[in-house]
């Protein structure tokens, strides 16, 4: 196997990314294949900007933030024309648990009239919005037009619609929280249902599928997204593919949670 | 010596819930009357259990035999019943949700029960479900510090679960709706809360501080049949969803979220004898477990009833409140229908 040089961004970030694929990836924070940036900090695009200058090849963002949605158009077209790929590696859309059920159960996804996503968050309500609308992106649907969002110190109740469809989005603000992010697609006969956890630990997700003759689930995978993103990146670049349609999925999804967001009732 | 039950109205929710409960309780009641307009139903009905058969209200209340009012007619005539069968010098009356169609009709039967001393009960099956009712005793402060309410309701059609119960001799029928008529989509959304939503609207009125206004924010018709609503109550947010598909797994779900704990409620379904939900309560130091038990809450409504009339009942709801919970629920059916009047289906 390729091995790739990673270089990680500090306090221990990553090292148990690291133990877990140790052929595939080495540490080398000089002149990295690949950079593992943390998502967190507003303006996260500038630091992917820089470890593509400094000379990797990919970047791996860890659970990016809201952030300018100009900002990350930009970023797009820059790593584009530099045949760069950049990955974000988020943890309920990025869950390998969502692609696996996109492509095995997708024509049960797009039979169904009713989405509905539920979480529980310590706080940062408004980011546990816009990763539940990151979750339905990675199922396949197009981003939901959001008609009202209601939002107080319980959290926060969106309505809208999406392609025919209902949409509800529901976080709730408690400290017993665990992090678990519950999706399920209702439709006239089958139902699919997935519960995707944090990344805190490799937890798997359950994904089931309801039908008329009975219901089954999917294997369990004991693999977080940041993981999976890992080795995502690992075959994208032993195969010379540069993709950055992960940017530009987001850019749009930023601008659909904001556009929710600004006409919410307070 | 067991009470003698009388029962207004013999459609399926009589067939399929109310007369297994009663056989469940054979120590307590007896089924001694039934009525319905048509003969052949009320004769019908009344044979599988032995009981005499009316076709009118006057009739049934004139046996002497009947010593409890089960109240299952539609919704229309319920107050008038409740009132003529307190009139008639019944020991208690148990009547279905909503037990009247306004706060006028509510406020006489209060007045009536006050002046007869007669008690009566509404059919909100939940609030006496053994499940519920054990979370309530470990809940603490919940109720004061909620600020999350969801009330999650996904169902096949009723038949699924009445074919199970018994054998059904009449059902009503329903023709599809013109969703392109504002009163049609109205009337859907209203439908959708007085028939669905009304069973958990007490259970979400436990959480809501009682002085504060609660606002609909948001209402939307879900397919093939269903409502989705946001409501407002001061600082607190509640989620209403109710729909009926035709998948067989059944969800039934009450949940209430603080800011360092949560209550979780899992009902079974209606009609099915499948025993109480299982609740728990989750906060900082544990997550306490309760049920489930082995009735469910129809047969804890005519168990309550039962020491209703024996002067021996503790606890269950006064008067006034189910007059808060009858104009909670009008409130939003009119809130959540005034909406979709001016809007469509998804």
């Amino acid at each position: 196997m390729n091995q790739l040089t990673i270089s990680l961004p500090g306090d221990g970030v990553g090292l148990e990314l690291l133990a877990s694929l140790p052929i595939s990836f080495r540490r080398a924070d000089a002149e990295p294949d690949v950079a593992l940036v943390d998502g967190g900090p507003d303006g996260w695009t500038e630091s992917v900007s820089d470890a593509l200058q400094t000379g990797a090849r990919a970047v791996v963002v860890l659970d990016p933030v809201i952030t300018s949605a100009d900002a990350i158009r930009q970023l797009a077209s820059d790593a584009s024309q530099a045949g760069k790929s950049v990955i974000l590696s988020e943890t309920w859309a990025g869950n390998p648990i969502v692609a696996d059920v996109r492509s095995t159960w997708g024509p049960h996804l797009r039979a169904t009239d009713f989405l509905e996503v539920f979480s529980v968050v310590g706080a940062e309500v408004e980011e546990a919005f816009f990763r539940q609308l990151r979750v339905l992106r990675n199922l396949g649907f197009a981003p939901p037009t959001f008609s009202d969002v209601v939002t107080g110190r319980g959290g926060l109740l969106g309505t809208g619609t999406l392609e025919g469809r209902a949409v509800s989005a529901c976080v709730a603000v408690s400290a017993i929280g665990d992090g678990t992010l519950s999706f399920v697609a209702n439709g006239p006969d089958d139902q699919v249902t997935l519960k995707l956890p944090s990344s805190a630990t490799a937890r798997p997700a359950l994904a089931a599928l309801v039908t008329v003759e009975g219901a089954q689930q999917r294997p369990t995978l004991w693999e977080t997204a940041h993981r999976a993103s890992w080795r995502r990146v690992h075959r994208m670049i032993t195969d010379g593919i540069a993709d950055v349609s992960d940017l530009q999925a987001f850019a749009e999804d930023v601008e659909t949670c904001l556009a929710a967001l600004d006409h919410r009732a307070k | 010596m067991t009470l003698g039950v009388g029962i207004l109205g013999a459609g399926p929710v009589v067939q399929a819930i109310h007369l297994p409960a009663l056989a469940r309780l054979a120590d307590l009641f007896h089924v001694a009357n039934i009525m319905d307009i048509s003969p052949e139903v009320a004769a019908s009905v009344a044979g599988r259990v032995g009981a005499g058969w009316s076709t009118s209200m006057e009739q049934l209340l004139a046996d002497d035999g009947v010593e409890v009012v089960a109240i299952c007619s539609p919704s229309r005539f319920h107050a008038d019943q409740v009132i003529a069968t307190m009139r008639a010098g019944k020991r208690a009356v148990l009547c279905e949700k909503p037990f009247a169609t306004s706060r006028e009709e509510a406020e006489r039967i209060a007045t009536v029960s006050a002046e007869t001393g007669v008690p009566v009960i509404v059919g909100a099956m939940h609030t006496f479900d053994p499940g519920w009712l054990a979370a309530n005793g470990v809940w603490g402060d919940l109720p004061d510090i909620a600020t999350l309410i969801r009330s999650r309701i996904l169902l096949p059609p009723n038949a699924r679960f009445e074919d199970f119960a018994t054998e059904v001799v009449t059902r009503p029928e329903f023709g599809p709706a013109d969703l392109t008529d504002p009163d049609a989509r109205a009337g859907l959304m209203s439908g959708g809360i007085l028939g669905l939503a009304i069973h958990d609207l007490p259970l979400v009125r436990t959480f809501l501080p009682a002085a504060v206004d609660v606002v609909v924010e948001a209402a939307e018709l879900l397919k093939p049949w269903g409502y989705l609503v946001t409501l407002r109550a001061g600082e607190r947010m509640v989620q209403l969803l109710g729909a009926v598909s035709n998948r067989w797994n059944p969800e039934w779900t009450f949940e209430v979220f603080g800011p360092e704990s949560k209550l979780e409620v899992a009902f079974t379904p209606s009609y099915v004898q499948a025993g109480s939900a299982e609740a728990a309560v989750t906060t900082s130091t544990g997550r306490f477990r309760l049920g489930p038990f082995d009735h469910n809450g129809y047969e804890g409504e005519w168990r309550h009833l039962h020491a209703l009339a024996n002067g021996t009942a503790e606890g269950g709801p006064a008067l006034d409140e189910l007059i808060g919970d009858l104009t909670f629920a009008a409130d939003v059916a009119e809130g959540a229908s005034a909406i979709v009047r001016d809007g469509g289906l998804a």
